[in-house]
């Protein structure tokens, strides 16, 4: 299926999604602080902290009034090991604080960048486990590509915007679930103020389940910051 | 279920730590390429490239630590040109991207066995062929054949010399003869990669 005509049909199925009963919505922001650190040519960390703060939410449709609700706070620790010129193996941890309990995620990761004259893809597959109390184990498999494009010559230098567009489908499978196949996008502005600092602000766009009903679209307000240490 | 209405340490450390970051990180010195309109290009180079009439230059000023000079890239029968000028707007070198197979099969060879001396395992990414004095104008109307006249090679190669594949930027001169190598450094992707 080429591009296009893959496109369509995710955009088929999102409109479709959205026009079913019963689905619902929530926006909010997404805060959240990158931390990366080499260690030596080959090893490398990163450290994440993100927050999930909700300002308005209920069924589709509805007139929800502003109310706003801090979800959750992520906090995630990743090593990386370089095998490649851009290709890393990754194994990470995610501790999240939700409603007042404590939620507990593995993740392995590969990843690479592709660089073309124009434009940077970053490619990114991952498997992730969610132990969570009195819950089964949710198992997911993702894959997300991102492409860099920048807004001033053909690579985005220090002290120039760039647009960066995020792409993700997400498989889960829970004991006593259905599938849930999830679509990401993410439309982002990005700075990068010097070789160490890249912020970046835009839509993260969520809708949790493309082929199954009912589903959530959720839409956050993305604020990232980069950081190398 | 009740949620907690209050924003959480979590979002506290977040804005905390970007005022923090913000004030370090504005006001550093920088090194970038920037796409630029004809009106700011020297008139010298400007007056260079256009007496070539070529359409779909894109120009560049590249800002360096202690320099700044102007670049020409544009395509012209499926090759890629860059033409590179002083600040003042004296051509540096014209460089054009050519595949491995136009390199003369005696130089090649030459080329070949630096290469793999040098890594234990190689990939050449791409091939340009670099002049210095010979005018733009002779090579597109190709008054001089590309490989008559004075010139040099440089090579984009992913190569193993120690435990990681790495980028390297690899000169030889118009015989083969190693000139130099220089490292092309990663640039920060974690913004893709997290």
């Amino acid at each position: 299926m080429n591009t296009r005509l893959s496109t369509l049909v995710l955009l088929g199925l999102l409109c479709f999604s959205g026009l079913r009963a019963q689905n619902t919505f929530q926006t909010g922001a997404l805060p959240g602080i990158n931390f990366n650190k080499d260690l030596g040519e080959i090893y490398s960390l990163n450290f994440k902290i993100e927050s999930r703060e909700q300002f308005w939410g209920g069924e589709v449709g509805s007139d929800a009034p502003f109310n706003h609700q801090h979800l959750l706070t992520d906090f995630t620790l990743i090593g990386s090991r370089q095998v490649g010129l851009s290709e890393k193996v990754n194994f990470g941890y995610m501790f999240r604080l939700e409603e007042g309990e404590t939620i507990h995620r593995t993740i392995q990761q590969f990843s690479f960048i592709s660089r073309l004259r124009t434009f940077s893809l970053g490619h990114r597959l991952v498997t992730d486990q969610t132990f969570e109390p009195e819950e089964s184990t949710a198992f997911r498999l993702r894959y997300r590509v991102s492409a860099e494009l920048p807004l001033d010559g053909d690579k985005a230098d220090p002290g120039e915007f760039y647009v960066k567009l995020n792409n993700e489908l997400l498989q889960g499978w829970q004991d006593g679930s259905k599938p849930l196949l999830e679509y990401r996008f993410g439309p982002f502005l990005g700075y990068s103020l010097d070789q160490t600092h890249k912020l970046e602000v835009g839509l993260d766009y969520r809708n949790r389940s493309i082929l199954t009903d009912p589903t959530r679209h959720s839409y956050w307000l993305s604020i990232n910051w980069f950081f190398k240490l | 279920m009740q949620r907690i209405s209050t924003p959480k340490i979590g979002s506290a450390i977040c804005i905390a730590v970007l005022l923090l970051l913000s004030s370090s990180a504005f006001g550093q010195k920088v090194e970038r390429e920037s796409r630029i309109k004809s009106p700011e290009v020297p008139e010298k180079a400007l007056e260079y490239i256009e007496q070539t009439s070529l359409d779909k230059v894109k120009w560049y000023r590249e800002t360096g630590l202690e320099s700044i000079s102007f670049e020409a890239k544009f395509k012209h029968e499926r090759r890629w040109y860059s033409v590179e000028f002083s600040e003042e707007g004296v051509l540096e070198d014209i460089e054009i991207e050519i595949d491995l197979h136009q390199v003369p099969e005696p130089t090649r060879e030459s080329i070949d066995k630096y290469l793999e001396a040098e890594f234990k395992r190689h990939r050449i990414k791409k091939v340009q062929i670099q002049y210095k004095q010979t005018s733009l104008q002779a090579l597109i109307k190709e008054e001089v054949s590309k490989t008559d006249s004075p010139h040099a090679f440089e090579l984009v190669v992913k190569g193993k010399k120690s435990r990681l594949m790495k980028l390297w930027e690899v000169a030889f001169s118009s015989t083969g003869k190693y000139i130099s190598i220089d490292q092309i450094l990663n640039r920060n992707s974690t913004h893709l990669e997290y």
